[in-house]
């Protein structure tokens, strides 16, 4: 049961979210009765209400929020270990991502918990890479780190079988070498966490038996492009106070994000492996969005699954692009909608369902409004307002834009009163700037969301399952015909949209306004914020300033200077170990830990063997490259001299 | 540049190998997603209430003596 403060806040909280909608629902709800109720009225009066409630809701938790910074809330209320040094994994799982970022990443963990003198963490690079190049690179790369730290405990394991995915990959390791360990700090292969902080949680986790799951909500820095610095400014400017509201209001009942979260390992051998869903994809199958039917489970298991807002030192990057961001939304988009099965499942708690809820709502928030646009202008009839209802419209107008845009505004005042983060974000005037062309760029770039996450929604009801492709993490300016392939029905769609408009509601046409251009702009949109080089002139002016650019955080400079003087290496790893004597040794090596099963048969194994020596692989696939590599005869005979 | 990443580019050396720690096994079950049918919600609503007014189950209390018997 929460405490009776916690469940004040949640009745509170339902309370104002019920009331606002209530009141501009009854508004509309006067406005469009005045001629009587047609079906067309009535569905939007419906879609109304679903929105406005979705907005007043955000709105209510930023209030929140504010109200606990105002206060200094402690967030966490738990006690802390006055020391530790409880057995605890470190993961870094990874599906085919850059070596380089993914072991400087884990480098600059280690040297920023040795710096700060903590004990008892084990690090593992847990690979899933179905990418023959990546899985020999990786293995290079851990052996070089090995070399550099020969006492230091980091282990590399590769799955020659990317069941489950990502949480097949945790559930594999928690099978082999859980029991070992109290804890495991649960990472993205683009995430870093300090030493500091993995100190921190580490001590909560001892001093809190019931604490199932710690999540520490990530920064998001180390990108350059334009979108992304524009999402590393506004998630540094609003997040906290987002993210202040939520700790308030779910205490407890937290939620867990995937990654940059210490996870006590008994609770989550006994309840954190997930079921497949009867039926296919996009639906059934592997659960996609892991995390959150993972703290659903620990705390339908009685666990505590806490947010840490305050602790800091917890990174991640963003997509570089907003054709990235829409890329990795459209997996999170099923993810999510998937959830709709386990929303509905007996034994998950309340909050649970809402956490679920909330993300559902993320995705099909878009198709509503889509929907409501529509029927706003094709169903509803237009007719003369009097001036009673033109005030009452005016009302609902400026009350949906306070919903919208207050939050930002109220999350900057919070922020404005740390004179040591405004500076090293700048400084006012530069944050106020920011603010302001974020805000801009946020409004151009709904429409855009709009659009998209209307199409994925619509796809994966329409049986459309997304794969698994890895993520782009690094840095780069979209191609124009690139942008114009894939955003040209953005264009035609507002093209379309606006001559309608002006053909039968020419009245109505400023109603729509904002919206049509964002749908005009959206290929220069994409295409300009996607510019590495507009994002370093802003930077140079002041815009868009993050901590993480303007005051130096060891672990991210650490692992930065780690990447680049690693460089790029172009050379093929497959072929390295055939080739070079010490990287087959390695590989070999690493081969009899874990032997793959093989299921190519012994003659094709043998013929591609032979064409490996003389040489001749140019039409090999990735599949005969995996089976080639996971045969250790097969590699003695394609390394063998040619005679 | 940094001395660990010019180990590579001068050639590699594999070190005596020791890499994973000795395995532990043991089976992870996976929790059970259960969704609500009308019958079953009946069901939780039932237990639900027994458990709330302290009723004794149904069965028992058919064929149980008349307390003031």
């Amino acid at each position: 049961m929460p405490d009776a403060g916690l469940a004040f806040r949640r009745w509170l909280f339902l309370f104002l979210t019920l009331s606002s909608t209530a009141a501009a629902v009854t508004k509309l709800g006067s406005v469009l009765h005045a001629g009587g109720l047609s079906i067309g009225e009535a569905c939007f009066l419906f879609l109304f209400a679903i929105l406005f409630g979705w907005i007043s809701m955000s709105f209510w938790l930023v209030l929140f929020g504010v109200v606990a910074r105002l206060e200094s809330v402690k967030l966490l209320p738990l006690a802390e270990a006055p020391c530790s040094d409880t057995r605890t994994a470190v993961l870094m799982p990874v599906y085919n991502e850059d070596v380089t970022r993914v072991f400087s990443g884990v480098r600059a963990i280690y040297d920023s918990v040795r710096d700060a003198g903590e004990d008892g963490f084990d690090f593992y690079i847990l690979s899933d890479s179905t990418d023959p190049a990546n899985w020999v690179a990786e293995e290079v790369a851990w052996e070089k780190l090995r070399q550099a730290l020969p006492d230091a405990k980091i282990f590399y394991r590769h799955r020659h079988r990317n069941v489950g995915r990502k949480s097949g990959n945790i559930q594999d390791f928690c099978e082999n070498w859980g029991s070992l360990y109290t804890y495991m700090v649960v990472l993205d292969a683009d995430s870093l966490m300090t030493g500091e902080t993995l100190g921190h949680v580490r001590r909560l986790m001892d001093a809190n038996p019931r604490a199932g799951l710690i999540q520490v909500p990530a920064q998001l820095v180390g990108r350059h492009s334009l979108f992304a610095r524009i999402q590393q400014f506004s998630s540094s400017i609003y997040g906290p106070t987002f993210a202040s509201g939520l700790a308030f209001l779910q205490g407890p009942d937290g939620n867990y994000w995937g990654h940059n979260a210490i996870i006590r390992m008994r609770a989550f051998l006994q309840h954190g492996a997930l079921p497949k869903l009867p039926g296919k994809a996009p639906f059934g199958g592997e659960i996609m969005s892991h995390d959150f039917v993972e703290a659903a489970f620990l705390r339908r298991a009685g666990w505590d699954v806490w947010m840490a807002p305050d602790l800091g030192g917890s990174f991640e990057e963003p997509p570089p692009s907003i054709y990235d961001y829409l890329k990795r939304d459209r997996r999170w988009a099923q993810g999510n909608l998937q959830h709709a099965r386990v929303l509905i499942a007996q034994g998950i708690k309340l909050p649970s369902r809402l956490h679920m809820l909330v993300g559902l709502m993320s995705y099909l928030a878009s198709p509503l409004w889509l929907l409501m646009l529509i029927v706003s202008a094709t169903v509803l009839a237009p007719y003369r307002a009097s001036d009673a209802d033109k005030l009452a419209q005016l009302q609902l107008v400026l009350a949906t834009l306070i919903l919208l845009y207050a939050p930002k505004f109220l999350a900057m005042g919070i922020f404005l009163r740390d004179g040591n983060d405004v500076r090293a974000h700048g400084g006012t005037g530069a944050v106020l700037r920011s603010v302001l062309y974020e805000t801009l760029f946020a409004t151009l770039f709904a429409p855009v969301v709009m659009l998209a996450h209307s199409w994925f929604v619509l796809s994966i009801l329409s049986g459309i399952s997304s794969g698994w492709a890895a993520q782009t993490r690094d840095d780069r300016s979209l191609p124009l015909w690139f942008v114009i392939r894939r955003y040209w029905p953005h264009t035609l769609i507002g093209i379309g949209c606006t001559f309608l408009l002006w053909r039968f509601r020419p009245d109505d046409l400023y109603w729509y306004g904002v919206l049509l251009g964002g749908l005009w702009l959206a290929v220069p949109i994409v295409r300009i914020t996607s510019s590495f080089s507009l994002g370093e002139r802003a930077a140079r002016r002041g815009l868009f300033l993050v901590p993480s650019e303007t005051v130096k955080l060891p672990v991210l400079e650490r692992a930065h200077r780690l990447r680049t003087a690693q460089g790029e290496d172009n050379r093929d790893f497959r072929r390295l170990v055939l080739d070079d004597e010490n990287v087959r040794r390695l590989h070999l090596a690493m081969l009899q830990e874990s032997l793959p099963a093989l299921d190519m048969p012994w003659e094709k194994l043998q013929a591609l063997a032979e064409a490996a020596r003389r040489k001749d692989t140019g039409a090999f696939s990735r599949a005969d490259w995996i089976a080639l590599l996971s045969d250790p005869d097969s590699i003695a005979a394609a390394s063998q001299p040619r005679i | 540049m940094d001395s660990e990443a010019s180990a590579f580019q001068s050639g590699l050396t594999v070190l005596p190998f020791a890499n994973l720690p000795a395995r532990a096994p043991l089976t992870m079950v996976p929790g059970e997603i259960v969704a609500w049918t009308p019958a079953r919600m009946a069901n939780a609503i039932g237990a639900w209430m027994m458990e709330e007014t302290k009723l004794p189950p149904l069965a028992a209390s058919v064929n149980a003596p008349k307390r003031h018997a």
